[in-house]
């Protein structure tokens, strides 16, 4: 085959383009970090990058969903546990006040307390979480218990309770109903809602009605104890399933976010490599074009 | 016998020879690096010789035949011929590169990433409905997602604009260099019936073909006078005084009484334009930016360009229609998917509303909406209590729901791949071809390229040539000068 003069420059240019291009390929590489930046380096890698991609933005909004709703419920565990202290005392007062040798003083005395208490009682249930009351059923705008004039604890929230999403249709219901918590199955008529109990104790210890204190009164309020403490302990369990819930989406994160690396990230010491051969054959390219392109017969002339 | 005059005749011969075939080496090496140009060679022969009585054949010494150029007509009319899907497989790239910049992925701007932080923003507000600030940002971040689709959806028509330019621009070339072959035609007729070789408006001649085969996929026919004619969807383009010519189409309209018309920018020229009128069915094959030929008086013919430039720009146009009518596709199905959510019943606000067909571009947040953002529904149903994020969550879950089948996530990125595999098609085949043509440009250097080191050599040995005939030349004065000056003196 015939070599002419146009024939060796037009193949060294198009070589060297050729090695140039390659060298910028990998430079772009190195320099993002990533495999690909545009769609048509790998179509189907992009596809599955952005699908990856999707799929960690989703966990981490149901990470940030967990993490609040186990503040929610840390909270209403505070709460409750001061309810169940506030119950205590007045337990305490109970059993002193049913002792039959005190004074009508020391029982009005005993009364103003449990008054007090349940006023107590009131503002532990309105503890709000994040400016939402956190035992108000749906209605967690609103402060759902209050003590009237009487002196009775109401409850004016609703009955449902707010569920949360905790994994792709996994939902879980966060337990607000404030009514199920104040309100004790098998109670003497009268003494249902944990309001009038209290309410029923105080006036009791006014008209010094130690029978029915040590009696009805007594019992009905350990039932109310019991109903706080199972509810107490099934936010418990929800916490639990919070948690375990918040570590099988860190390890899917986890997961994923591996996943993703692979097929996003380079593998720096490869293409490094790549890198130091393409640009030893470029510098090579060069150096020889600088050689073959000067010499022709007129040198030697 | 030989006279001595014959023989300075012969001399003479020889140097006129050497200086010719100088001439043309003079001229190769100065065309060394001209685009097109094939190396000429002086062809030499011995002149007639005459018949010298009773010895036999005298030669009468050197004669200068022809100047051909050296080509292969084969390898040339296949570098035209390959032109052709180069130039088809390069403007396609080069639009689908733009195309696939345009959706910007994988990347933390592009409308993937905004639409799933609007999805996260809903399912925030599921979680806090009775927050206003969390009804503010998902109409915010709703509105980021419609402004990066919206950008993408103008980006892309820009896009077929500038293509549609581009193809106006590409018909005035293939219409000029037609002009300038018509006119070579003739130069070379002039000079061909004088039974020589037009060599240089030859070489012009194929590198004005190559640039019409890159621009389209003529087919050519040369005649025995070496005149090209360049047939293009059935009609020659570079017959004389033809009627017709290669337009581009540059709009449509209805005219609301069964009739279209469409307006044609004469010769690629838009600033020449006709209207033609036509039935809606003819009207239904012809698009913005697709090559017609015009003539006075006759119906618009589609031009039926399939490769070349031309060619390669009409398939991406066909691409970036077809991605415009997905993405507003994709854009619809969001739109009306959240708007049934959001309002089931009709009688509440929209989330989302969008004007005609290009729904991409058009797509807007309510701005009732926008306005009052308290107007964004959470619950299942307006008693439904504050705290009811139902509607806001199923509003969040329909990123993972099959509509139709497939979710919304994978019908965005089944768009970008599209674009993602025909860019990289396109790219291949730009190499490949690149392959194919440099092989074949080798080839035609091979065969017509000029060597500086064969012709310096060729110089030389002309030059030794013309020296050794000028010595003949003074030897026969010696001769001459010994006959006349001294002998019988």
């Amino acid at each position: 085959m015939r070599v002419t003069n146009g024939t060796l420059t037009g193949n060294y240019l198009r070589n060297l383009n050729r090695n140039l291009d390659q060298m910028q390929k990998t430079q772009n590489q190195l320099s993002s970090g990533k495999e690909v930046s545009r769609p048509s380096d790998n179509p189907m890698l992009v596809s599955k990058i952005m699908d990856f991609n999707s799929t960690i933005s989703e966990n981490e909004q149901y990470r940030l969903t967990i993490d609040s709703a186990m503040e929610w419920v840390d909270t209403a565990d505070g709460a409750l546990g001061n309810v169940t202290d506030t119950l205590q005392r007045v337990r305490e007062l109970v059993v002193s006040g049913a002792n039959g040798t005190l004074s009508e003083t020391e029982r009005t005395a005993i009364a103003d307390e449990i008054r007090e208490l349940s006023k107590q009682v009131s503002d532990s249930l309105n503890t709000n979480f994040g400016g939402r009351y956190i035992f108000a059923g749906q209605k967690t705008t609103e402060p759902p218990f209050s003590v009237g004039a009487d002196g009775v604890m109401t409850y004016s929230g609703d009955e449902g309770n707010i569920s949360r999403e905790i994994a792709p249709n996994v939902g879980l219901a966060i337990m607000t109903n404030g009514l199920e918590l104040t309100t004790a199955e098998g109670t003497a008529a009268g003494n249902q809602s944990l309001g009038a109990l209290l309410d029923n104790i105080a006036e009791a210890l006014e008209s010094g009605d130690t029978e029915a204190i040590s009696g009805n009164l007594l019992g009905d309020l350990d039932k109310h104890m019991d109903n706080v403490t199972r509810f107490r302990s099934k936010m418990g369990a929800i916490y639990n399933r919070l948690e375990a819930a918040g570590e099988r989406n860190e390890a899917q994160n986890l997961n994923l976010t591996e996943m993703l690396s692979k097929s996003e990230d380079i593998d720096f010491a490869e293409k490094m490599m790549e890198y130091s051969t393409m640009s030893a054959i470029y510098e090579a390219s060069l150096s020889s074009g600088a050689k073959i392109l000067q010499k022709s017969l007129l040198d030697y002339l | 016998m030989a006279g001595l005059f014959n023989t300075l005749n012969t001399a003479v011969k020889g140097l006129s020879a050497q200086q010719t075939a100088l001439s043309t080496t003079s001229h190769n090496i100065s065309n060394a690096n001209t685009e097109g140009f094939s190396r000429q060679r002086v062809e030499l022969k011995a002149d007639n010789s005459y018949d010298y009585q009773g010895v036999g054949q005298l030669g009468t010494g050197v004669k200068i035949e022809s100047v051909v150029r050296i080509v292969d007509e084969f390898v040339d009319y296949q570098i035209r011929n390959e032109s052709s899907a180069l130039g088809q497989y390069t403007a396609k790239n080069d639009v689908l590169s733009q195309l696939e910049s345009i959706f910007n992925e994988p990347s933390e701007t592009g409308v993937s990433y905004a639409m799933g932080e609007m999805f996260n923003a809903w399912q925030t507000l599921s979680d806090n409905p009775e927050s206003m600030s969390a009804k503010s940002v998902v109409v915010e971040s709703a509105k980021t997602f419609v402004d990066t689709l919206g950008q993408t959806a103008s980006q892309m028509d820009e896009l077929k604009v500038d293509t549609i330019a581009a193809l106006e621009k590409n018909v005035f070339d293939i219409n000029s260099i037609a002009d300038q072959l018509k006119t070579l035609n003739d130069q070379i007729f002039n000079i061909s019936v004088k039974g020589q070789s037009p060599n240089d408006l030859l070489d012009q001649r194929d590198l004005l073909m190559k640039q019409l085969n890159g621009l389209a996929d003529c087919t050519e026919s040369i005649d025995k006078w070496g005149r090209a004619s360049m047939t293009l969807g059935g009609k020659d383009i570079t017959a004389q005084d033809a009627a017709f010519k290669l337009s581009t189409v540059s709009g449509k309209a209805d005219n609301g009484d069964g009739t279209w018309t469409v307006s044609v920018a004469v010769g690629g020229d838009s600033s020449d334009l006709k209207q033609v009128t036509m039935t809606a069915g003819e009207a239904a094959s012809f698009s913005d930016g697709s090559p017609v030929y015009y003539e006075e008086g006759a119906p618009l013919a589609p031009a039926g360009i399939a490769s070349g430039e031309i060619g390669g720009k009409l398939e991406a146009l066909k691409e970036i229609e077809a991605r415009i009518a997905e993405l507003d596709s994709f854009a619809r199905s969001l739109a009306d998917e959240v708007n049934k959510l959001h309002n089931p019943d009709g009688d509440g606000a929209d989330f989302f509303s969008y004007e005609g067909t290009e729904s991409a571009l058009n797509l807007r947040v309510n701005p009732d909406i926008q306005e009052d953002e308290s107007l964004v529904v959470t619950g299942y149903s307006e008693s439904s209590p504050a705290t009811d994020g139902s509607r806001a969550l199923e509003i969040a879950k329909l990123r993972d729901k099959n509509i139709g089948g497939s979710t919304l996530q994978s019908d965005y990125s089944g768009i970008v791949t599209k674009v993602g595999i025909s860019a990289q098609k396109a790219a291949n085949m730009v190499s490949n071809q690149e392959a194919v043509m440099a092989q074949l440009t080798n080839r035609r250097e091979s065969i017509s390229g000029v060597s500086i080191d064969e012709e310096v050599t060729n110089m030389i040995q002309f030059q030794r040539s013309f020296e050794a005939n000028s010595r003949v030349i003074s030897t026969l004065s010696e001769m001459l000068d010994t006959l006349i000056n001294r002998t019988g003196v």
